[in-house]
């Protein structure tokens, strides 16, 4: 049987109105299961703990990101399958795996497959997509508290980044990286799913560029972007910097990040169904 | 991040392949089974089965062994490519050089031994104008 984790506030609060049409759906498909309406942020990993160790086979997140992200804290690295029906404002491992609907959601989880994926973990927190290290100043000036011109900072650190074969250690004034288990952009010649198993994380660092001793007049020049991949990255910073998983504030740095091997099993379209539609 | 801001980033990525941006000071291995650029400053071993782009503002200290190389900024070090060498106008190349082919542009300088790997009758081109120091 399954267990729907259900979240009203997603997609700032829209998500209410589609709750009978997801339940007739999946009653029509045959797999409608145990559906938990949620109240608070957080609960969706209580009861997807409690749901586990009860035998629960498949948890659906009904929602974003957020609640996929509190699933798959108790579910990673367990025999339980992840079911997704995307309503949140972003769904961006749905989008990933091909799921760009609540409609494809419910049939994927009737006629699909499960397939394993790699994760990321940081702080002992797991994450689908991605994690980003960035200056905190840049929310305050997206909220307009500060003025724009002081807003732009740029922090030193110093990144260690290794792998099987490399080691590498970096340093740099950056504004912002961002660390994901799926090369940034997906290259049009690789299947997803093939970079979403590859072992791998990847690095994209937006960093300030260095005068050109070369150049006399030099001209004002944007962020410089470096692209990286490894196992495990290591970020330490003079001044701490916010650090988010999937969205959400797991703490500042000093930061390590890896990956777990196939840590997700996710329900996912049958390729043909997915290349079709 | 905002979706925004996220979008913004990825519009200025070219290809997702190993890059050392500008502002980037790198030591250690960089291995890559594909296309590895270097616009920054770089000490150690690069190892690549695609392509190495070392960028007018690139400063590696290092052995290169690539498929093909393009040098426009300044190399310290071995280079050693299966196929071929471009050394630009603002290339400098201070080590021991391989390849089958090797290309100066007028004003890119190459200082060292190349050795050049013989050639298949197909694959011999004119070769462009050159210097070294």
């Amino acid at each position: 049987m399954n267990l729907y984790l259900f979240n009203p506030e997603a997609n700032r609060g829209k998500a209410k109105k589609l709750k009978k049409k997801i339940i007739c759906y999946l009653e029509s498909l045959g797999i409608m299961g145990e559906f938990v309406e949620l109240k608070k942020i957080g609960e969706a990993t209580e009861i997807t703990k409690e749901a586990i160790k009860d035998g629960m086979g498949t948890v659906v997140a009904v929602g974003g990101d957020g609640i996929v992200n509190e699933i798959i804290q108790e579910i990673a690295e367990t025999d339980a399958q992840l079911g997704i029906i995307p309503i949140g404002e972003t769904n961006l491992l749905a989008s990933i795996l091909g799921i760009d609907n609540w409609k494809i959601g419910c049939e994927t989880l009737a006629k699909g497959m499960t397939t394993e994926i790699d994760l990321g973990i940081v702080s002992d927190r797991y994450f689908t997509s991605s994690v980003e290290v960035e200056n905190e100043l840049e929310q305050e000036k997206i909220l307009g508290v500060i003025p724009f011109r002081k807003a732009k900072k740029y922090y030193p650190v110093s990144i260690a980044i290794s792998s099987d074969s490399t080691k590498l250690k970096m340093q740099t004034n950056i504004s912002s990286i961002m660390v994901s288990t799926i090369p940034i952009p997906l290259p049009a010649d690789l299947d997803v799913f093939d970079a979403l198993t590859d072992n791998k994380i990847h690095i994209l660092i937006k960093s300030k560029p260095l005068a050109n001793p070369r150049k006399k007049k030099q001209r004002k020049s944007g962020d410089e972007l470096s692209q990286l991949e490894g196992n495990v990255i290591s970020i330490k910073s003079k001044s701490s910097i916010l650090v988010k998983a999937d969205g959400e504030a797991c703490g500042e740095t000093p930061i390590d990040i890896g990956i777990a091997p196939k840590g997700l099993k996710v329900i996912v379209p049958k390729k043909e169904e997915s290349e079709n539609s | 991040m905002p979706i925004l801001k996220r979008r913004e980033i990825l519009a200025q990525v070219s290809v997702a392949e190993t890059t050392v941006g500008t502002g980037v000071t790198l030591s250690g291995k960089l291995e890559a089974k594909h296309n590895i650029q270097i616009n920054g400053t770089f000490s150690g071993e690069v190892v690549a089965e695609g392509d190495v782009i070392i960028g007018q503002n690139g400063d590696v200290n290092a052995p290169i062994s690539a498929k093909n190389a393009t040098i426009a900024g300044t190399v310290n070090g071995d280079i050693n490519v299966v196929n071929e060498l471009d050394i630009l106008s603002s290339g400098k190349v201070s080590g021991n050089i391989s390849a089958k082919i090797l290309s100066i542009k007028p004003g890119g300088v190459f200082s060292g031994k190349s050795t050049m790997h013989a050639q298949t009758e197909d694959q011999k081109i004119v070769r462009p104008t050159y210097e070294t120091e």
